[in-house]
Formats: structure tokens, C-alpha cells, sequence
């Protein structure tokens, strides 16, 4: 009921445009989203693939809430094989495109091949077409979206900056500016494609079955369960309020992981953000509006979010506000994934410190700082080489012990030697380092579970992988705090079939198993799942984390009884028995 | 004794949306869990407090002239 039952296919070889019904057996097994998008992709994606070939597929997929009013339900899954790691790659985006293109008719939108030349897709309902990109190639991704603004009337927009054109691993999306589906290259796939922007408008809607009861209960759960405490630090602070609180617990990362407490750090936390905040901004159907337009100096954006202010800002040493702002703004309008960028950019500052390579750049050097995101995007003189990322500006150079990476996935914004259980999901995160897949430091480091310990670790960390996959399939914003149960009633009334929370979790493991078997097929395995030497060589020596590492012989004891919990064998790869019992 | 307390994010509302406040305290006997109580700060809105930027446990008991920070709940990151 709550899907249009329809997949757009579009081949950029042959420039055809399709349709197919949605295969209604994986939307029961997968949701949608996350799940729907991953599953696609293994049954379609030959292994061994190069994710910037025209064999790879860019999936854009909705689910089962999306154009509804359940709150936070804006969000849309944008999936291929990454060019970053070679692993399965799902990112979510922001803003009205999902709505948007279910409105249009469409569970998903499956892009394949690659266009001879530069084009821009246009979608509007049953129309689609392929326009010449020519006059927009080589633009920023913010002049790109203007333009397509003065040329669609009224049409919401994806679009890649020269970052994508040029396919550096930390190529993003754009959508609304400021709204990026941001990791492992994705903004390199479609720019491998030759496809400069996505533009859709639709004048349909989503049909609920009881459409009485729905509007009443979700009235209901936004006042009971959406705009309580526990979800309003989005629509007061936004994520700027982390800085302060991962500062406390020592776990704010600081020039390039060497520390976890940055002294300057209320020059950039959320008091800083919040006296330069403008105006907030929400995504569709989001009544938490975490976004912060800001204005300082002659910087504005929309943000900084908590990791551009710990990877580009106490990662990088560097303090000033105002060119943080700027960096961020250069790097949406470049099409730059901040995490990746920030992390490339202190691994460079702290090679040139260390004597190893002269990249030019020091801590706290904030004329060369601001200099990188163009070199970057454009592969320019030291652009060139921090474009690699760290995985690969180690492998030329030097310095593998800290180039902060898992898989080839920059570190996001959280210090594992200052919560345990966040290195064990950085490990086993289905793309590499990433903390969306799960966030335990919500319960580590901010919460009563000891940070040191491998005490029921891994048993947290599939929890919560499972849940966020489930959540992330349905597909719902992060940054609701919700149960299960609630889940549950949600799409109960949207799919108009009971569902249970036992369904829930199941759905949650089947997801991150088709994720590991993507993975699997690709040769990855447990010695893929490690983390930096520096995490488990290096003490940290300041503030809540001082003398703290994560011993490596805890960590191998605690992804061993994680692949035990996930019915995975002692080498990560997923047992007979586990397949048969999810269907895979 | 008096200790300074500062309330972070959504919890400005509890104090008029102003993050500082002092309060008077019995010292000895009085716990930040107290203080909370006295405010009508549910725990389950609170991540965690810290106590001249250590953080601590609720239980913690109040000597008299500590800057108490109380940190909101948060979800995702």
C-alpha cells in the first residue's frame, strides 16, 4: 500500500528509461531504504566489478514511509558499490528528493552505464528525460543547483561538484545545497556516469490504508514520542552539541587522533555555532529542524555538523570559527565528504610535522587549510595526492600506523580508545568506518556502560547495527530516538499487514547479513575489520582518555564473540547454517 | 554552600531557558540526582553530569563551590 509499486530504470549507455513493478517479495524481506537498495545490488552487481565502471549502479531508494507525515521519514537511500573500499556502499540524504520522487511514481530509481557525454536527468512523473550537462560540467555544486532552479520549475535536485566529476573517493552528493548523501565516493560513481544531476517532480501521493487512524496516531507519537528532551537537542543545539560533550569524555579527536581533548575547543562547540546561527532548517516531514544556518565574517553554510567540526576542525588543530564555516562551505561546493576531507587533510598536517612527506601543511595552518578543498576536487599540485584519501596517501608515502582508517573509510568524529565498543562498530560497519551504523558511545562515553571494557560489547554493537539497519530501511532519520515498538506501529498502519518486533530485528540481521555477503563476494574478511595501529599502539595523554588504548588482544577477543553473536565464523565469513536461516 | 550548575541543549527549558543558575545546597548529604529532582530534570533526559569537567556518576555528592554540567540526552550522531 505505502509503495507505488514501481522501480524507474534508467540505462545512461543506451539512454533508455523503463519501468518494472517492484519486486514485492525483497520489499517484504528488505523494507526499502537501506535493505531494499543493498539487496538490489548484490542480485545485480557481477563481484569483482570496478565501482567506477559503467557495470556499477547507483540506486536511489525510498521505503514504505516516505511522503508520509511520520515524523523524520524525509530521508532517501542512495547505494552502489564504493569506490572508496570496494564494499557495498549505502549512504542517506537529506531534505525533499525521497518524498519527491515517490510523488513522481517511484519506489526507486536505478541508474546504470554511462553516458558518452555529461547529462542531467529530469523526472517528472511519467516523463524522463536525459539533458546535456555541458554548459553545467566543471560547476560548483551550489551554481549547479541555481541554474537547475532558473531552468525546472520547481523540481528538487541532486547534483555532484568537480569532486564527483573528477571521482575522488570522497566524492558526495549535493541536495538542497547543503544536504549531502556523503560517503565512500558516491559522488565519484555518478560522476563516473557522466551524470551531473538528478532533478525530479512529482504530482502524486502515497496511499494509507486507513488514512484516519494513521493521521490521529502520528499526531499522537509527534507529541509523545518526537518532540520530547530526548529528540530536542536537534532543533535547539543540532549536533554542534556533541562537541562539548565528546570534549569532556576525551574522545573528541584532535590532530589526527593523536589526542581526544582539543584546548580551544569552545571556540567551535555548539555555543560558538549558536552565536552565529541565522535560521534552522528542517528535511521533509521533520519536526525536529536540526539544521543551523550560520554567518560569520563573510563564511556561511548550513552547519557546521558536529564531525566537519571535529574532522576539519579540532582534527586539523584548527580553532577559528569562521574559517571552519568556510571550509565547510568549500567543501559542499566542491562535493566533498568533510569526514573523509578533514581526515585527509590532518593525516597530510601530521606527515609534514612528523618529516615523512612535505605536504606543505602544518596544524593549525589555516591559509594552506582553506586552500585544500579546491586542490583536492580538481587533483592539484598536494591536492592530488590528499584526493587519494588516507588509505592510499599512507601506501605512497608512509604512515600507515595512523592513517585513521577502516576499509579505506576515514574515521568519523568519535575516539575508540575512549569507547570500546565504537572501534568494534568502526570495525564490523558494513563500509567501513562509520558511525551511523552504530552509535555506542550514546551509552559508553555519554552514558553508564563502562567505555573500557569488552563486556558485553559485542552484543551492544549488534544491536544496534540491527536496529539502525531497520531503522535506515523503513527509512527514518537518525536523530529520532525511537523503539522498536514504535517502529512496529508505524508501519503496521503504513503497510496495513501486522508488524512485530521480532519481524523488526529479523529484518535488521538479514540486512546486515546481504551487506556482509556483498562484502564477502568482494574477498573481505576479518582482517578487514581492523582498526589503525594507532588505536591499539599509541596512549592517549589528555583529559577523561588519558593512558587509554583499546589492547588489541581486547579487541580480537571481542570480534570473535561478535562473529559469534552474528552466527559468523572465527574469520567473519557468514556460516552455512546463518544463510539458510535468514534465506540468504 | 552553593554549587553553579549549567544545563545544556533542551535543558535550558527547566531554567527558564537560561543555562546557568546557583543553587544552595545541604552539603554532605545532597546528591546531583537531588539537584535534578529539585528541578524536575527527568534522568532519562540527561546523558550524563561532570563535576569541575570530570564527569561523574548522579550519585555524586555535592561538597559546596562545584561547577556542575548537566548534559541533554542524545540520539544518533
Amino acid at each position: 500500500m505505502a509503495y507505488t509499486g514501481k522501480i524507474l530504470r534508467i540505462n545512461l549507455s543506451t539512454g533508455k528509461a523503463t519501468t518494472e513493478p517492484l519486486n514485492e517479495r525483497w520489499a517484504h524481506d528488505y523494507l526499502g531504504g537501506k535493505g531494499l537498495s543493498i539487496k538490489y545490488l548484490f542480485e545485480e552487481l557481477a563481484p569483482g566489478i570496478d565501482p567506477l565502471s559503467p557495470d556499477n549502479k547507483l540506486v536511489l531508494m525510498t521505503g514504505p514511509t516516505t511522503g508520509t507525515i511520520v515524523p523524520n521519514s524525509g530521508k532517501l537511500a542512495v547505494a552502489a558499490k564504493s569506490p572508496a573500499t570496494g564494499t557495498i556502499l549505502d549512504c542517506s540524504i537529506g531534505g525533499r528528493f525521497a518524498p519527491e520522487l515517490k510523488y513522481a511514481g517511484y519506489d526507486a530509481a536505478i541508474i546504470e552505464g554511462k553516458s558518452k557525454v555529461p547529462v542531467y536527468l529530469v523526472v517528472e512523473d511519467d516523463k524522463v528525460e536525459l539533458r546535456s550537462a555541458a554548459k553545467l560540467w566543471g560547476k560548483g555544486a551550489h551554481e549547479t543547483e541555481y541554474i537547475l532552479q532558473d531552468i525546472l520549475d520547481d523540481f528538487v535536485t541532486m547534483v555532484i561538484g568537480p569532486a564527483g566529476e573528477n571521482l575522488l573517493p570522497m566524492a558526495c552528493i549535493n541536495s538542497e545545497l547543503y544536504r549531502q548523501a556523503g560517503r565512500g565516493g558516491i559522488g565519484a560513481v555518478m560522476g563516473s556516469k557522466n551524470l551531473k544531476a538528478v532533478a525530479v517532480k512529482g504530482s502524486g501521493g502515497v496511499k494509507i490504508p486507513n488514512i484516519r487512524k494513521f493521521s490521529a496516531t502520528m499526531n499522537k507519537i509527534k507529541r509523545e514520542d518526537t518532540m520530547t528532551d530526548v529528540n530536542m537537542w536537534a532543533y535547539s543545539d543540532g549536533t554542534p552539541m556533541i562537541v562539548d560533550l565528546c570534549q569532556t569524555t576525551g574522545i573528541l579527536p584532535t590532530r589526527n587522533f593523536q589526542e581526544g581533548t582539543f584546548e580551544q575547543y569552545e571556540q567551535i562547540n555548539s555555543e560558538a555555532v549558536k552565536a552565529v546561527r541565522k535560521a534552522k532548517k528542517a528535511c521533509f516531514a521533520c519536526p525536529l529542524a536540526c539544521g543551523n544556518y550560520v554567518q560569520k565574517g563573510k563564511a556561511t553554510v548550513e552547519g557546521p555538523e558536529y564531525e566537519t567540526l571535529a574532522l576539519c576542525s579540532s582534527n586539523c588543530g584548527i580553532s577559528d570559527l569562521e574559517a571552519v564555516i568556510e571550509f565547510n562551505r568549500l567543501c559542499d561546493d566542491y562535493g566533498l565528504d568533510t569526514i573523509s576531507t578533514g581526515n585527509a587533510v590532518a593525516f597530510a598536517m601530521e606527515m609534514t610535522e612528523k618529516g615523512l612527506h612535505d605536504f606543505g601543511i602544518r596544524f593549525g595552518d589555516i591559509e594552506n587549510y582553506l586552500k585544500m578543498p579546491a586542490l583536492m576536487a580538481n587533483r592539484e599540485g598536494v591536492g592530488a595526492d590528499l584526493a587519494l584519501g588516507v588509505r592510499t596517501m599512507a601506501a605512497k608515502y608512509g604512515g600507515t600506523e595512523f592513517a585513521m582508517a577502516v576499509k579505506g573509510l576515514e574515521m568519523p568524529g568519535y575516539e575508540p580508545r575512549g569507547s570500546w565498543a565504537m572501534g568494534l562498530a568502526y570495525g564490523t560497519s558494513d563500509r567501513g568506518a562509520c558511525h551511523m551504523r552504530a552509535w555506542p558511545v550514546s551509552v559508553e562515553a555519554f552514558g553508564d556502560i563502562d567505555p573500557f571494557t569488552i563486556e558485553s560489547k559485542a552484543e551492544l554493537v549488534k544491536g544496534m547495527q540491527d536496529n539502525n539497519a531497520t531503522k535506515f530501511c523503513v527509512i527514518l532519520c537518525d536523530f529520532w530516538a525511537l523503539s522498536n515498538e514504535r517502529i512496529a506501529e508505524i508501519l503496521s498502519l503504513v503497510l496495513d499487514r501486522t508488524m512485530t518486533v521480532e519481524e523488526l530485528a529479523r529484518i535488521g540481521d538479514r540486512v546486515y547479513n546481504v551487506a556482509r555477503l556483498f562484502n564477502e563476494r568482494e574477498g573481505f574478511d576479518r582482517k578487514d575489520d581492523y582498526l589503525p595501529d594507532r588505536i591499539f599502539t599509541e596512549k592517549l595523554t589528555t583529559g577523561a582518555t588519558a593512558g587509554k588504548l583499546l589492547p588489541r588482544e581486547e579487541y580480537e577477543k571481542m570480534l570473535t564473540e561478535y562473529y559469534r553473536l552474528r552466527g559468523w565464523d572465527d574469520n567473519g565469513k557468514i556460516t552455512i547454517a546463518k544463510k539458510k536461516e535468514l534465506g540468504l | 554552600m552553593k554549587v553553579e550548575l549549567q544545563l545544556q541543549g533542551p535543558l535550558k527549558r527547566y531554567n527558564r531557558n537560561t543555562d546557568l543558575l546557583t543553587m544552595f545546597v545541604d552539603a554532605e548529604t545532597c546528591t546531583v540526582r537531588n539537584l535534578l529532582e529539585q528541578l524536575r530534570i527527568p534522568v532519562a533526559s540527561v546523558s550524563f553530569i561532570s563535576v569541575n569537567d570530570d564527569k561523574e556518576s548522579l550519585d555524586f555528592i555535592v561538597k559546596g563551590g562545584e561547577k556542575i554540567v548537566v548534559y541533554p540526552r542524545i540520539a544518533g550522531g
